[in-house]
């Protein structure tokens, strides 16, 4: 068949159904591609992108019909042009959440939070090659806003709304024990479903924070640029107290590890930013609730088992400690952010960590009512480091526990994050596995143990899933 | 060198004594996989599987160029989960682990060894059969399939059997043994460090 082209606007109309027929190529190849643990969201998320596709077409379909006008055939591939922008878009969206990037068993575990936390939304995991962990929501309003939608994309916005995007560092970033952090970035998803009763520190402790912050800015009264300002900020750093608060009651202690260290990693200063608090204010937050409960505490379980105090900057110490009220003015305001920015910053700092004990217990009682059975409590991990911290350094990973005869039963994800640090932090050097030479900062070692955990995830699911 | 029987390997897998104790992890179904009344422990077929590319190179030669080859470059990897299958087809060789993770006392070997039903299909299962004492890690299979027909695997099938000896002489118990092995599926090197360089060396010479 031959196609011909004879006017401007059909050579126009071929480059757009060009672009789309490359799309549709590529949509082809994701779909034949594997995504950890046979996950849906990649399908549902592909779903959409061939519902706009095939939307673009039909535009296409009907500039094409007999006796249109010249600026109706335009608009309608100019609509198509853009539609098919916005499926590039939403590939581009979706890069790393192949096998490739992400290991096949790793995804099922931290799918399985979601579901215990009752969290319905649609839901993909990807990759990126660098050290992000990340939780995107993807609303659903610009796809509704597509007029006339073909039945494929009506289908496919039928789904719980908005679409999450878990991002984990790939490959080289990946680190076992860190995948805790996953649970922090769940509990973003959470923040609206807490019943939040936060008046106590609002009466409180706003007068004060409002107070100084117009002493620092030498003002009577805040405007309503600086009051929007301290809202916003305020907004983002309960957020992530509360996110905070989720992964510390679904990990425990793997978190306390997980998150600082990240931090320390990141090099990010100390933190603080206008969506972020302090970072050792948050470790400080993690850190109470891992020594509460004295005897019977984390930390004491720690203790018992490793011998090993477990301190605020355990495994921390490069951590930037948050300097006084008027030095963070100074460095906000070096950074070039605004007065009225730097000195919500540098008071708020000041007064977030009255509200910390509430957003830790609104938390802990929401897990309590909604998904009890998630919670890491300290005596799973002291059962942990009792089943699995010796076979573990004799290179048997954490993957079932039980005996033979009587049924064993998977180890949980949060145990092996736990028994994973546990070995990391205080007996590497006693895991029992041969290296090819000198290893002086224990890096091959660490790569064993790596080993190890990931094929505890990748056969302790098998073993759920054999059982169900 | 005594083999052990079911109800000894039982009693291996159970010992409270760690460095006596055989791991087998996981044993999904002990009724069918460990029998009293048999020798030997039943495995299945594990989830990661490596088929090689030979056309992309000349030969496998560890001695061509001035560095060892890398030869996991000689692979594709796969991952097939449960409820999915790899299919073998006549003549072709792919690479399998088990699906359960394996470690040896200081004081035990083990042969793996095909089972007969997929013998008879034309599967073979394993070539490099012996498991040395102290070994841990999954094991890996080299599959091949000299029959006429195609055959589809499906992870979780029992693949093979693993028969173990007790290794005379070995000091059960003696200091700490470290665990050689690894959960990794493809070969790293073919010969040992000084294998290899002196063979490098000769082979060098020659061509100056």
């Amino acid at each position: 068949m031959v196609v011909k082209v004879d006017r401007s606007i059909k050579r126009a109309r071929l480059a757009v159904a060009f672009a789309l027929e490359r799309l549709r190529q590529q949509v082809a190849d994701a779909r034949s591609k594997q995504y950890p643990g046979d996950h849906i969201g990649p399908t549902r998320w592909l779903n959409l992108v061939c519902g706009l596709i095939d939307t673009a077409f039909e535009y296409l379909n009907e500039s094409d019909k007999v006796g249109i006008s010249t600026d109706a055939e335009a608009g309608l591939i100019t609509d198509a042009a853009q539609l098919a922008t916005e499926s590039y878009q939403c590939l581009v969206l979706m890069r790393g959440a192949g096998t490739d990037e992400l290991s096949y068993s790793i995804v099922t575990p931290l799918d399985r939070w979601f579901s215990q936390l009752r969290v319905t939304n649609a839901t993909f995991f990807r990759a990126e090659l660098v050290a992000n962990y990340e939780l995107s929501f993807i609303q659903d309003r610009p796809f509704r806003r597509v007029r006339n939608p073909a039945a494929s994309l009506t289908e496919a916005l039928q789904i719980n709304w908005p679409f999450l995007r878990v991002t984990v560092p790939a490959k080289a970033f990946s680190i076992v024990p860190h995948l805790a952090i996953v649970a922090h970035e769940i509990g973003h998803a959470l923040f609206d479903k807490v019943g939040w009763e936060i008046s106590a520190f609002v009466d409180s402790e706003v007068p004060i924070l409002t107070a100084n912050i117009k002493d620092r800015l030498a003002v009577a009264a805040l405007d309503s640029s600086t009051t929007k300002i301290l809202n916003s900020v305020f907004q983002s750093w309960w957020e992530e107290f509360s996110a905070d608060a989720f992964a510390f009651y679904l990990t425990g202690p793997a978190i306390f590890f997980s998150l600082p260290e990240f931090f320390q990693f990141l090099g990010s200063g100390y933190g603080l930013s206008e969506t972020h608090p302090a970072n050792d204010l948050r470790r400080s937050a993690l850190f109470a609730k891992i020594i509460e409960g004295g005897g019977e505490s984390f930390a004491a379980i720690f203790e018992k088992h490793l011998k090993q105090n477990l301190t605020v900057d355990f495994n921390s110490p490069l951590i930037v400690p948050t300097p006084a009220a008027t030095e963070i003015f100074k460095d906000m305001r070096s950074e070039g952010h605004s007065r009225e920015k730097a000195a919500v910053l540098a008071e708020l700092h000041g007064s977030i960590d009255k509200l910390i004990p509430a957003v830790y217990r609104h938390v802990g009682k929401f897990l309590e009512e909604n998904a009890n059975d998630a919670i890491y409590l300290p005596k799973r991990f002291d059962q942990d480091l009792a089943d699995h911290l010796e076979p573990l350094l004799g290179a048997v990973p954490p993957i079932e526990v039980g005996a033979l005869d009587q049924g064993k039963t998977p180890t949980e994800f949060a145990s092996i994050l736990n028994v994973g640090w546990a070995a990391l932090l205080t007996r590497l050097s006693d895991l029992r596995v041969r290296i090819s030479g000198p290893d002086p900062f224990g890096s091959e070692l660490a790569e064993r143990l790596q080993g190890l955990l990931s094929k505890a995830v990748e056969l302790s699911e098998a073993r759920r899933v054999w059982q169900n | 060198m005594a083999a052990l029987s079911g109800v000894a390997i039982r009693r291996r897998l159970t010992t409270n004594e760690s460095e006596k104790r055989l791991v087998v992890s996981p044993i999904l179904e002990p009724s069918e996989q460990l029998r009293d009344d048999q020798g030997s422990i039943d495995v299945r077929l594990g989830f990661q599987f490596a088929l090689m590319v030979p056309s992309l190179i000349e030969s496998v030669d560890e001695f061509e160029g001035e560095q060892p080859p890398s030869l996991s470059s000689l692979y594709t990897r796969q991952y097939v989960p449960f409820g999915r299958r790899i299919v073998v087809h006549p003549h072709q060789f792919i690479l399998a682990a088990t699906l359960e993770y394996l470690r040896l006392p200081n004081d035990l070997m083990a042969y793996v060894l095909g089972r007969s039903t997929w013998g008879r299909l034309g599967l073979i299962v394993a070539t490099a059969v012996g498991i040395q004492p102290n070994f841990a890690g999954t094991l890996t299979l080299e599959l091949r399939n000299l029959g006429e027909a195609p055959l589809s695997l499906y992870p979780g099938q029992i693949i093979a059997q693993l028969f173990f000896h007790e290794v005379s002489g070995a000091e059960a118990g003696e200091g700490l043994g470290q665990y050689s092995g690894a959960v990794e599926l493809l070969p790293k090197q073919l010969s040992p460090q000084k294998t290899y360089n002196r063979i490098h060396q000769m082979k060098e010479n020659l061509a100056n």
